[in-house]
């Protein structure tokens, strides 16, 4: 035999088969000398795979991390959800300025207020006509005596009853000495629920109720009662509900703030001839504040030219 | 030459690159070991059992590496039978002019070698490919990692060359058994 020949006859035969297509079956023909290859090569194989994995070290499989890096990124990944969150708030936060903002605005067109920012509120003062709180600004900043306090650019807080040259004195709308408000009820605003200071405000009816306000025993909360205004049909007068909004309306208040948040209903009661007595609880506890916006209308001839707005104090 | 000592070089290669392809690479660059077995064989050995050591250790490798073709699994015979082929051809016929006490030239000639028989693996592969569309090749992928995986081979031979004191007698294999053929027509 001519093992010369039979070698280029192997040859081209496999030169063949190695460029014919899968379809024409060539390696299913092969299987089981792949097979029989397998069989004899397969124990020495992992004979020898075992003596690799106790000699070298463990090989991680292809796209995992080592435990350092991988604890590394699990950190990186925390400061980032961390980072998120802290943008997420201070995002929701400037939303709500931003909402309150559009508020006064819409309540108060018109007016040149002046407002300064936010105020620190260095505690709580006792004098014989009530409680008082002493805020950080007075003079200094052109605070003048009868500017209002708010929270939250919207929660009303009190009324500026003294000032020096460094601080100023507000005296809450709930001490017994800040006399009596009217407040207003909408029929069409509620607080979204208890402990917030959000509003829901929903389309509709648009009937109100007036209420009279006067500062409780204990200085806590406001009581009201409701009064009928001229022209309105008893029957169609608004219902009080617990968690209505109560804003204020009173004309001995200076026009640029009515409409600013008293507080939320929190009770309500019949009255025998017919009234409701209404237990109004300030959606921020004027006592506990720490900072108040002083607002006041700005009586400079520069302020007067623009009409209206808001503008931060120096 | 010893075919039985042969087979068994042979044998153990084989099962040692498949281990050290799962092992230390996991499918990327690694170490031939049939390949540099096949190179030294032809250094030594008559040219007819050269080449047909190459020719089947090729074939074997090509049975061990299955291929997807299509989403199944599917046998390829002939590019490495072939590539081997080529490189103990190509041993063959340079053996005359090499030192075979030299270290370098055998990693020389392994290289060089392997450099061979990998192109031709990948000529056959990519031919095949045009013919057979469910065959997924890269071509300048495929013939980086197998000329790189050849420069591995390099070593392997020098490791080869180290344990050839004993290993050719055992083999049979020494420059009188390579006497015959062509290099000894070359001469």
């Amino acid at each position: 035999m001519n093992w010369n020949r039979v070698l280029l006859l192997v040859s081209v035969g496999l030169g063949v088969a190695a460029i014919a297509p899968g379809r024409l079956g060539v390696g299913s023909v092969l299987r089981p000398l792949r097979w029989a290859v397998e069989f004899a090569v397969q124990p020495t194989e992992t004979a020898m795979n075992w003596g690799f994995r106790a000699v070298l070290p463990a090989q991680r499989a292809k796209g995992t991390l080592s435990e350092e890096a991988a604890e590394m990124l699990k950190q990186q990944l925390e400061e980032a959800r961390r980072e998120k969150l802290s943008m997420a708030a201070r995002v929701e936060s400037l939303q709500t300025q931003i909402e309150q903002l559009t508020r006064v605005l819409q309540l108060n067109p018109g007016f040149a207020v002046r407002e300064t920012t936010p105020l620190p509120v260095d505690g709580i003062q006792s004098d014989a006509s009530g409680t008082l709180l002493k805020v950080r600004g007075g003079s200094n900043i052109s605070i003048p005596v009868g500017s209002i306090a708010v929270a939250e650019r919207v929660h009303l807080i009190g009324k500026v009853v003294a000032t020096d040259t460094l601080n100023c004195r507000v005296r809450p709308i709930v001490d017994s000495g800040a006399g009596e408000l009217t407040g207003v009820i909408f029929a069409n605003e509620r607080f979204q629920s208890d402990g917030t200071t959000k509003l829901v405000q929903t389309i509709g009816d648009q009937s109100r109720l007036i209420v009279k306000l006067k500062p409780a025993e204990g200085g806590l909360t406001l009581n009201g009662i409701s009064s009928i205004e001229r022209g309105v049909d008893p029957a169609t007068v608004l219902v009080p509900e617990e968690g209505m909004v109560v804003r204020l309306m009173s004309d001995d208040w200076p026009r640029s703030e009515q409409m600013l948040i008293i507080g939320r209903v929190t009770r309500v009661m019949d009255t025998p001839n017919g009234r409701k007595v209404v237990v109004v609880t300030p959606a921020i506890d004027p006592r506990r504040v720490s900072e108040v916006t002083v607002r006041f209308v700005d009586s400079s001839p520069a302020a007067n030219v623009g009409g209206s707005g808001g503008r931060g104090a120096p | 030459m010893n075919p039985l000592a042969v087979t068994l070089v042979m044998y153990l290669c084989l099962a040692l690159e498949s281990a050290v392809r799962t092992a230390v690479a996991g499918g990327g660059v690694s170490p031939y070991f049939v390949l540099p077995a096949v190179v030294m064989v032809a250094m030594f050995a008559p040219v007819q059992a050269a080449l047909w050591t190459g020719l089947l250790a090729g074939l074997a490798t090509d049975l061990l590496s299955v291929r997807m073709i299509g989403q199944v699994a599917s046998e390829v015979v002939g590019p490495h039978a072939l590539g081997y082929l080529a490189a103990a051809y190509f041993t063959t016929t340079i053996r005359g002019m090499m030192m075979k006490r030299s270290i370098f030239a055998w990693v020389f000639v392994a290289i060089c070698a392997g450099g061979l028989a990998q192109c031709t693996v990948v000529v056959l592969m990519t031919v095949r490919s045009w013919f057979d569309s469910g065959l997924a090749w890269s071509v300048w992928g495929e013939l980086g990692t197998r000329l790189f995986s050849a420069l591995y081979g390099g070593a392997v031979m020098a490791g080869f060359w180290l344990c050839s004191r004993f290993m050719l007698p055992i083999m049979g294999l020494n420059d009188q058994s390579s006497s015959r053929g062509y290099g000894r027509m070359m001469r």
